[in-house]
């Protein structure tokens, strides 16, 4: 057949066309960021950061959408707290900073602390921040209609009270370790633009506080692109001399943790806040700064101990003997990771260094399970008591990979000890309601937890009905030196209350504490200054700057 | 338009409005008596068991899911109202708005490169039945057909953005979008769309070109055809003009179809590609129990299945004319 010239031209010419257009698109990309070479030690201003980010925030009221992590990251850039949280928590209780406030002076009974802001600070708008902003927000924080899901932190405080213009009293109902971190908890509004809406329509109209938006941060919102990117931009207002250092920051969306990568190597972005261990050494080859700390995070098996097979804290230490936790960490981590002793972490005050993780002993492990009466009597390779198998259901929620990879690991550890571990892998929230309704043998899971070392909420006989005492795991013992923890304001007393509660769960296994991670941030080789903490991980974003990448 | 033609799109919409309905209200209840709820999505211990159930009375959550599926069935019908996202905090068609544009950009383009590409090469592969090249287009629409999108779209990002940077990597526009002109937004973002559509669109190409080549090839061998070369008609006229026109009718049905299908393939496309859409909306709103999205989304999707099968119908119709009776 014969081919028909003028159709194949107009093909060709299309063709060329198409790619012509893409070509000249392709070069219109534009450097961001670009700059004037200066020193390198010395930190400057100017520059776009670009950060990759997996979700997007969810609006821009923190009462209203900041309940998620990523969200609460960002506001935190938009809005000011009344103090800034140390990452010091190693050594003594986190300190906090002052930062919207000036100073600050306890009563001697600390029922009451009283508050100075600082004098200098204004909103974007050019108002300056009041005692009245700080009491209204105490009044959004705590409004019922509105129903901000950290109001309970607030519980404790019976009354802020303004002196005058810069000066406030909170009253506290009672003298407490948290006072401070509880006061701390949400940034500070403006009441003189927000209060115009009633609370109970804050849920309704994300977009009216987008569009009525002041700021007191050191960043304000430029313009967000949903599900594509947040830019920030220098609060030309902002108090701090100097501060922020960059001009703008782009938070892209890139919801493949890959993608993240494959943008950070093409120089797309500077910054990525988690990357997995097995990246860890390939990026570094190629000049990419690997930013290390340990996150405010442990993981764990916690067993159903209303269950027969687990009821015994002796059988739950034998399972925790059986499971060789290093190799789960050399193999899944990469070795960016340690064993987890109890739920109070390794690297915080309150932990007891001379408490040792129990250790990977499967002799040891078959020997209390024999003094209990397990014993393969059909030859089938698992253990039986009575006619029984050792046998239970592990679950994990899927989305975790390394989480579903440890499982299984485990289940095989714990069938060379003649344990059947059946591993399920469940939507999350699936998971996270049948551990409310205790509906589970064993459960693979994770917490991310505050400095409070406030054991309450997975280990009080309390939290059985309401908490997170998944396990219902209870002792009388505990309980009590939880509650006196909690109370105990002087640091000495409060340490030993917590190394006693420590070693009782370490004693008796509720959980059998896997391992505490490190987070691995990534980041181009010309950001500067950058501080990722387990904090924030944009912590002191007001300090980072660029320099040149060579 | 005849009378018989306006009785039937009467009770296809009829059928069709009965039919969403009925889809949406199975939707409630499944997504209610799914574990968990938008509350549980927050794993926080500082978050306590009377907060949750605060947070729940302010979405209205506290209510029986009897009482609460009337009030949002009597919102919808009566006053268009969808609700108010739990995550977004705005109404849901105010947020749906906002994602469809990405999504319907994308899904038209792949559908474009689809159709296109695969009526292409399917009518080519049909005319040179049994010769090279017919065995290449085979080869390469299963291979098409058969590899993954996920897997497509990671390698095309891999080999085309990040190791030789002909296309952006991912995303609806480049970073600095905002200060270009009005036309050089218009290219970028067209710039961005070539790879996840293409992606997208040569998938599903894979399946038209073979559904394209098998339907004309049993019309190819049909009399008339024999007639129509005896008289001398020209090859392309034989295909084209006759044989093509009657093989159209079940690749018009199979467009109709593809519409729904596009949106679902589009989920994976957005998030290979961090493309903003609807997929991913949907998505994440399922994973985070916003129920009234979850809701409006999977109407919309309800009303794309109706849709689909009404165009099929229709153009079924226009192709072949007995269809109309």
């Amino acid at each position: 057949m014969s081919p028909e010239p003028d159709r194949r031209a107009t093909s060709v010419l299309l063709a060329t066309l198409v790619t012509a257009v893409l070509l000249w698109s392709g070069c219109q990309q534009r450097e961001v960021g670009e700059r004037t070479p200066t020193t390198e030690d010395t930190p400057r201003r100017g520059g776009t950061l670009v950060l990759a980010i997996s979700n997007d925030i969810h609006g821009i009221n923190p009462l209203v959408s900041g309940a998620d992590t990523q969200t609460t990251a960002v506001l935190d850039r938009l809005f000011l707290h009344l103090f800034e949280e140390q990452s010091d928590f190693t050594e003594h209780p986190p300190t906090f900073e002052p930062r919207l406030v000036e100073s600050f002076e306890w009563s001697p009974d600390h029922a009451s602390l009283d508050l100075v802001l600082r004098s200098g600070v204004s909103w974007s708008d050019g108002v300056p921040v009041t005692a009245e902003d700080v009491r209204w927000t105490w009044q959004a924080q705590t409004d019922p209609e509105l129903a901000w899901g950290y109001a309970q932190s607030k519980d404790n405080i019976r009354e802020i009270e303004v002196i005058d213009r810069l000066k406030v009293r909170v009253h506290f109902r009672q003298r407490s370790p948290s006072q401070m971190a509880e006061l701390n908890e949400g940034v500070i509004l403006p009441k003189h633009v927000w209060s115009e809406l009633p609370f109970a329509a804050w849920r309704a109209n994300e977009r009216w506080f987008e569009n009525h938006l002041v700021v007191n941060g050191p960043f304000t919102l430029e313009s967000w692109t949903r599900q594509e990117q947040i830019v920030l931009l220098r609060n030309e207002s902002y108090h701090e001399p100097d501060l922020p250092r960059l001009d703008r920051v782009i938070l892209r969306v890139v919801p493949q943790k890959q993608n993240q990568i494959g943008e950070l190597r093409a120089g797309e972005v500077d910054f990525v806040e988690q990357v997995p261990p097995s990246e860890v050494l390939p990026l570094e080859e190629q000049g990419i700064q690997i930013l290390r700390f340990w996150a405010r995070q442990f993981n764990y098996i916690c067993w159903n101990t209303q269950r027969p097979l687990f009821a015994d804290p002796e059988v739950r230490r034998a399972l925790t003997l059986a499971i060789d936790r290093q190799e789960i960490i050399d193999t899944l981590w990469y070795g960016f990771a340690r064993i987890a002793v109890s739920p109070i972490l390794t690297s915080t005050w309150a932990h007891d260094p001379d408490l040792q993780p129990v250790p990977f002993d499967l002799e040891a492990s078959r020997q209390i399970l024999q003094s209990k009466g397990w014993s393969d009597s059909d030859g089938d390779g698992i253990l039986d008591k009575g006619g029984e198998p050792f046998s239970f259901e592990l679950i994990t929620n899927t989305g975790s990979q390394v989480r579903i990879d440890a499982a299984v690991m485990v289940q095989e550890h714990l069938r060379r000890a003649g344990i059947e571990a059946r591993v399920r892998q469940l939507e999350f929230n699936t998971v996270v309601s049948r551990a409310l309704e205790h509906d589970f043998d064993a459960m693979l899971g994770g917490w991310d937890i505050d400095t409070s070392m406030d054991l309450a909420y997975a280990f009080h006989s309390q939290s059985i009905e309401d908490g997170y005492n998944f396990g219902q795991y209870s002792d009388p013992d505990l309980d009590r030196l939880i509650d006196a923890a909690n109370l105990e304001t002087e640091p000495v007393e409060r340490l030993k209350l917590l190394r006693q509660a420590e070693a009782i769960l370490h004693r008796s296994q509720p959980y059998t504490f896997l391992w505490e991670p490190q987070r691995l941030s990534a980041a181009s080789e010309r950001l500067q200054d950058a501080a990722p903490s387990p904090v924030s991980p944009y912590f002191r974003l007001r300090e980072w700057w660029l320099g040149e990448a060579n | 338009m005849s009378s018989t033609m306006l009785g039937f799109l009467i009770r296809r919409s009829a059928a069709a409005v009965l039919l969403v309905l009925i889809v949406l209200s199975f939707t409630f209840f499944f997504i209610h008596l799914a574990p968990g709820d938008p509350t549980l999505v927050l794993q926080d211990p500082r978050l306590t068991g009377e907060q949750r159930d605060a947070m729940r009375s302010a979405y209205g959550l506290d209510r029986p899911l009897a009482a609460q599926y009337l009030s949002w069935l009597k919102a919808v019908v009566l006053e268009g109202d969808w609700g108010i996202s739990f995550v977004h905090s705005r109404p849901v068609t105010e947020v749906i708005a906002e994602y469809a544009w990405p999504t319907l950009l994308l899904t038209t383009a792949g559908l474009l490169i689809q159709f296109g590409v695969g009526l292409g090469a399917g009518v080519t592969a049909a005319r040179h039945a049994g010769s090279p090249t017919d065995h290449l287009i085979r080869l390469a629409s299963m291979v098409a057909y058969s590899l993954p999108i996920f897997w497509t779209g990671l390698m095309a990002l891999l080999l085309l953005s990040y190791d030789w940077p002909l296309f952006p990597p991912g995303h609806l526009q480049s970073i600095d979008a905002a200060s270009l002109s009005p036309l050089a937004r218009k290219v970028d973002i067209l710039h961005h769309l070539a790879l996840p559509a293409l992606v997208l669109g040569l998938a599903a190409a894979g399946g038209t070109a073979r559904f394209t080549r098998n339907s004309l090839l049993e019309e190819l061998g049909q009399d008339y055809i024999r007639t129509a070369r005896a008289k001398g008609l020209t090859e392309r006229r034989i295909v084209w003009v006759h044989a093509l026109r009657n093989a159209a009718a079940p690749i018009l049905q199979l467009f109709g179809l593809t519409l729904p299908l596009l949106l679902s393939g589009a989920l994976v496309v957005e998030v290979v590609f961090s493309w903003p859409g609807l997929g991913r909306l949907t998505f994440d709103s399922i994973l985070s129990r916003d129920y009234p999205v979850v809701l409006a989304t999977t109407a919309l999707t309800g009303i794309l299945v109706v849709l689909g099968n009404l165009v099929a119908d229709l153009l079924h119709g226009v192709a072949d004319p007995r269809a109309r009776q």
